[in-house]
């Protein structure tokens, strides 16, 4: 009996001091919320998300909605029905079609007459691969270097920009065991002086492979000691081959072949 | 005190009554420019129609002969208008894009070569193509599009500046293994000397920032068309509108062809 009692005490105490907690914390409760700051801000931000809804929601109509109702009202216009100025029958109508047909394929001829009969190659100067065709066929294809994009400055104000040109050229000369003729970025960019124009420092053997093909302006194709950049654009301009594509380009291209480099 | 208190509370009346006609007149306002924004809007394609059909108005010794236009006609003029703006296009030194979308390809050609060819994975046309009269169309087709101006949100020549090193110590110093460069997200658009407006889009979906970078790029164009517009209807003029293609493609091909064309592309269509 006296547990009983005992529990039920406990239990009374302690629902009091519950009881007592949640009156306290509903006079805070209500002492916040019925803040003038409070109220004031609440205000505010229900004003700025009901403005910044119906600005949503014009933006939306102007931007989107507008430009999607106006291709449908062109949706809307009817058909154009082409009136014919002569009256043709079937047979006519057959004959005249052939004779353009007969025209398109004269055109196409002419076009096609434009790929040269001789090999060619085609670079991609973005993503670095080349192509070797016949005619139209495709007979090799693979990976190269081409300009890196660097702009190189010399403390002399002088400035280079190592990038491929872009365009058609043609094969002004073919040599094997190439030798290259340093030119002054190369010693600009070692941060070496730059030697006299026929100084022996200046010519340095087995580092453009076993071939090259020149293209004018001092731009080559040629082979490279660094094969792993294959694929990157690292060089000064030139146009840099794996041994074996170099080995191919070499003896399918002759001089005055076409090279087109986009 | 009393009469104090009447002026406040008159005053206050006052302002709200302001605050009211304010907020009415800027109502009123922004209706009307609506309702004109609306309605100048919906002109604007049918102006453009009319435009575009008097401007490709073909000579009575054209080809594009009225009695031929027929279904079964229509694309084989089409595809000889195309070759003809091809074979115009030969005659250029500079590197040219060529779109056909009955193939769903883009290619580039230099003197009459095609040197690269993309297959488009989607795309989507301009509903003023397919309204347009046939033998205007085939004429509009016919000779080569240059462009005006584009955007894009690569650039064209990716120069990276380097400063010449002292010495061979400064220069080892500055030799490492060139880097792959950044996916960038591709979207090049096309202003053309004809009404085209070209979009050529890379086709996989942009991840991280360059997500919100082409969120910005579709609504900075939507944002421009909309002032365009805008400061047309203010100054009374009909609003323009300019047919569109928007073309989906890899993009390391889009990045290929936009680094491939010279600043004043030239373009030979097939649609």
């Amino acid at each position: 009996m006296e547990i009983k009692e005992l529990i039920d005490t406990f239990k009374n105490h302690t629902l009091k001091l519950i009881k007592g907690l949640l009156a306290k914390l509903k006079v805070q409760y209500r002492k916040f919320f019925e803040n003038e700051q409070f109220i004031y801000f609440f205000g505010l931000f229900k004003q700025t998300v009901k403005v910044s809804g119906i600005a949503l929601c014009v933006i939306l109509v102007f931007l989107v909605f507008i430009p999607l109702l106006q291709e449908m009202a062109i949706a809307l216009k009817p058909e154009q029905k082409q009136k014919m100025k002569i009256e043709l029958t079937e047979k006519e109508i057959k004959v005249k079609i052939r004779k353009i047909e007969r025209e398109n394929q004269n055109l196409q001829r002419k076009l096609n007459w434009k790929t040269p009969w001789q090999p060619y190659l085609v670079v991609n100067s973005t993503i670095n691969e080349f192509s070797l065709y016949r005619g139209n066929k495709l007979i090799r294809e693979g990976i190269c270097s081409t300009g890196s994009y660097i702009m190189l400055k010399a403390a002399d104000e002088r400035k280079w920009v190592f990038k491929t040109p872009r365009g058609v050229f043609r094969i002004q000369g073919k040599v094997t065991s190439p030798v290259w003729i340093k030119p002054d970025w190369a010693f600009v960019e070692e941060g070496l002086p730059v030697p006299s124009k026929n100084a022996n420092e200046r010519y340095e053997y087995g580092v453009l492979g076993d071939y090259a093909l020149s293209l004018g302006h001092g731009y080559l194709i040629h082979g490279t000691l660094y094969q792993r950049f294959l694929g990157l654009p690292v060089t000064h301009g030139c146009i840099r081959m794996g041994d074996e594509d170099l080995k191919a380009v070499y003896n399918t291209l002759d001089i005055g072949s076409k090279v087109y480099i986009y | 005190m009393n009469d104090h208190t009447t002026a406040g509370i008159w005053q206050k009346i006052h302002m709200k009554f302001i605050k009211f006609r304010i907020y009415r007149i800027v109502m009123a306002l922004f209706t009307v420019f609506f309702l004109l924004y609306m309605v100048f809007s919906l002109m604007a394609p049918y102006k453009s129609l009319k435009s575009f059909e008097e401007m490709f108005k073909p000579d009575e010794k054209e080809h594009f002969d009225l009695a031929l236009v027929d279904t079964r006609t229509d694309s084989i003029i089409k595809s000889g208008a195309a070759i003809k703006s091809k074979l115009l296009l030969a005659a250029f030194d500079s590197i040219s894009l060529c779109i056909s979308l009955p193939d769903s390809t883009i290619s580039l050609q230099m003197q009459g070569v095609t040197i690269h060819t993309a297959r488009i994975s989607r795309y989507k046309t301009s509903r003023l193509f397919g309204k347009a009269g046939r033998p205007q169309l085939y004429k509009y087709l016919s000779t080569p599009f240059i462009s005006d101006n584009y955007r894009s949100s690569i650039v064209k020549v990716p120069i990276v500046v380097k400063h010449a090193p002292k010495d061979t110590t400064e220069a080892n110093n500055q030799k490492s293994v060139p880097e792959l460069p950044r996916e960038k997200y591709v979207r090049v658009s096309y202003r053309f000397d004809k009404p085209l407006f070209l979009l050529i889009e890379q086709e996989e979906k942009p991840a991280g920032m360059q997500r919100f970078k082409s969120f910005a790029l579709r609504t900075g164009d939507r944002i421009r068309y909309f002032a365009k517009t805008a400061s047309d209807i203010f100054t009374f003029k009909t609003p323009g509108y300019t047919p569109w293609i928007k073309i989906s493609i890899q993009g390391d091909e889009a990045k290929t062809i936009f680094r491939a064309l010279p600043e004043k592309a030239a373009l030979a269509l097939e649609i």
